[in-house]
């Protein structure tokens, strides 16, 4: 057993292999006030990854609802229970990750799904926490009533439990880029990672007797390309790029502006302890109860970041860039002046560039060319 | 809880330090000629003949995730040799026939472990000292007595409209996907995983190890096997030439003794992997051919 630092927890924890970061971290950031629930990130993982024997139950990406949602169904209240309730001392967790709440003789705490649990992916979905009462009226800055959508991949954890968990080594995490696979060749689908992993994300496939999982759409991102999760997202909620480490955060730098310096886009069940690298911007309006148990304690300031994202031109710039180029954004600017935000590669070579605030284009109320009159729809 | 841990590391570290030690504490079992030829059948009468050795099996408490209580603690072995195969049958009770493995569920297997050279450790050998194992599996059996447990025989009711590039029609046997655009998709059928070809010769699966972890399969497959579950018993019998000349034969030949260790997993239980019960080393006295 190894020491590590996780900045998620703000401690060191134990971890079977020592501390190695990646030369470079994939991370995403995931905007889940914007996310509709449109499954379209999923039939274009399924598409392109899942379509083979064995892969039909597959979702690599899956969007559940919460709060009653899941894939596979409880993923997450089955772990939380094992583990009951957990504390955090301000910024750090001062309870048990899965790896120090393991059983004797295992690595991690975590259990099987059972196979019927991953033919409910929609179950829960557009569920309310909460119930209509006469009368009832929205209420700020906590909904009473409410629910929203959780997209979810592989989060590609800095401390993967997965490839802790495998006895044989056979998944491994990519020094290039910080992808975490499993090696089809290696695999003898002993499931020991499927048991680990707190997120559920690597699947059995019955007819191969081997484990497969979110590959990061690595290929493309080896060209540069955003994962294709993300680039067919139609909400635009997605942005996919490489993380640094805290101390060398760049203020041009997607995800280390988002991450770590906005601090507006938090991780996914961060008191598990694995450093997951999927990061969220939580929804303003769901109860911050539930928001911290799923993203720690830096829910309020990052919904206060968001709020006030209209007087932070970087922020407004930034989040304006998701979903514009299918290229990875290396860095970005913003430019007050003109109301524009661009996206730049490796090279610093100007991908995209888009307006802040689209232009307002003032029609006349008679068309003269299709002669007809202009009405307000409403 | 931690007197039973530390009384479960030490023993775990007496028997990592100490194969030699135990072998020669072993009764061990006599392996006789027989003048015949083995058929694969755990049916043939000639077994009845054979002597056998009750192996006890233990937790495995060495490489994580452990088996503290491994669900089989009892084997039933007999050994015969015909001076060029040596044949093993292996019986023992479960309650359940687990062959057919879902995502959420395992299947039975044993395994016969012995060193490569005069001997090796207990933890599947260790580096420098190499050990064979002849392992079989119920699912692997399942394939070659039935048909391959493709999706139409695991989930009867299951609908796919298509897969990319699949030739032929529902329920799209995947025997048939020859042409690479579709074997794309049978990822480690392509990379050469054993666990994805569809096709068993046998189901036996001949691997090499040095140590926990390690396990490869041998790039020879010389072994051979066939197991039976009736009136809530296994019984599997597993062959080898002694000689293939692939560097990775044992040391075994009439006249010597060798050790062999023992290995049985409950599917039903969720065995599988380093989850099993295990034995000590065996000695197995070979008896001098042709008498």
């Amino acid at each position: 057993m190894a020491t590590v630092k996780n900045w998620q927890i703000g401690r060191e924890m134990a971890y079977p292999y020592p501390e190695t970061r990646p030369q470079r971290q994939f991370a995403a950031v995931f905007d889940l006030n914007k996310c509709i629930g449109c499954q379209t990130c999923t039939m274009a993982c399924k598409t392109t990854w899942t379509v083979g024997k064995g892969q039909e139950y597959m979702q690599w990406n899956n969007v559940e609802c919460k709060p009653y949602g899941g894939y596979p169904m409880g993923w997450d209240v089955r772990l939380l229970e094992k583990l009951g309730p957990q504390p955090w001392e301000g910024s750090r967790f001062a309870g048990k990750t899965i790896f120090e709440a393991a059983p004797t003789g295992e690595r991690v705490l975590g259990f099987t799904p059972e196979e019927l649990d991953w033919s409910y992916s929609n179950a829960g979905e557009d569920e309310a926490a909460g119930t209509l009462d006469k009368g009832a009226y929205e209420t700020m800055p906590e909904h009473k009533l409410w629910f929203f959508y959780l997209p979810r991949i592989c989060n590609h954890c800095t401390y993967p439990a997965c490839l802790a968990a495998c006895p044989r080594q056979a998944i491994y995490k990519r020094t290039e880029d910080g992808i975490v696979v499993v090696d089809q060749s290696r695999c003898r689908g002993y499931r020991e990672c499927v048991k680990a992993c707190p997120y559920e994300k690597v699947l059995y496939n019955p007819v191969l007797r081997i484990s497969q999982k979110c590959i990061g759409c690595y290929p493309a991102v080896e060209q540069g390309i955003q994962p294709r999760c993300v680039t067919t997202c139609i909400g635009k909620i997605r942005l996919m790029g490489f993380l640094s480490k805290p101390e060398e955060a760049k203020a041009d730098r997607p995800m280390d502006f988002l991450v770590h310096l906005r601090k507006v886009a938090l991780p996914l069940y961060p008191q598990f302890g694995l450093e997951p690298n999927v990061y969220y911007i939580p929804p303003v309006s769901v109860r911050r109860e539930f928001l911290r148990q799923l993203f720690g304690p830096g829910v309020d300031h990052a919904i206060e970041t968001y709020l006030k994202g209209k007087d932070d031109p970087e922020l407004l710039g930034l989040l304006h860039l998701f979903g514009d180029t299918k290229e990875i954004i290396e860095s970005f600017r913003t430019f007050p002046a003109s109301g524009e935000a661009a996206g730049y590669d490796k090279k610093g070579r100007e991908i995209v560039r888009v307006p802040i605030k689209e232009p307002d284009y003032l029609r006349p109320f008679y068309d003269a060319a299709r002669q007809v009159y202009r009405h307000n729809i409403s | 809880m931690r007197t039973r841990k530390l009384f479960v590391t030490i023993t775990a570290v007496a028997l990592t330090m100490a194969p030699v030690i135990v072998l020669a504490q072993q009764k061990g079992l006599t392996v006789p000629f027989v003048k015949t030829v083995i058929p694969v059948d755990p049916g043939w009468t000639g077994w009845k003949s054979a002597p056998a050795l009750e192996v006890p099996l233990g937790p495995q408490v060495i490489a994580q995730p452990w088996a503290l209580t491994p669900s089989i603690t009892r084997l039933t072995m007999k050994a015969v040799h015909n001076g060029t195969w040596i044949a093993f049958r292996l019986s023992w009770k479960d309650a359940t026939k687990n062959a057919v493995m879902y995502t959420d569920t395992f299947r039975d297997a044993v395994a016969i472990m012995v060193p490569v050279a005069k001997e090796a450790d207990i933890t599947m050998g260790a580096a420098g000292k190499r050990v064979l194992i002849l392992h079989w599996k119920a699912d692997w059996q399942e394939d070659i007595d039935k048909t391959f447990q493709d999706v139409a025989q695991l989930y009867p009711n299951a609908w796919a409209d298509w897969y990319p590039f699949a030739p032929g029609e529902l329920p799209y046997d995947i025997t048939a996907w020859t042409n690479p655009e579709a074997r794309r998709y049978l990822t480690g059928w392509v990379v050469g995983n054993p666990r994805s070809q569809p096709a068993k010769r046998t189901a036996v699966e001949e691997q090499i190890a040095e140590g926990f972890g390690t396990l490869t399969t041998s790039e020879r497959q010389s072994a051979a096997g066939k197991g039976i579950y009736a009136n809530g018993e296994w019984s599997v019998v597993i062959v080898r030439p002694f000689v293939t000349g692939d560097p990775n034969d044992p040391s075994w030949a009439p006249g010597r003794t060798v050790p062999a260790s023992f290995a049985v997993w409950d599917g039903g239980k969720g065995e599988i992997g380093s989850r099993k019960g295990i034995s000590t080393w065996i000695p197995l006295r070979l008896q001098q051919a042709g008498r």
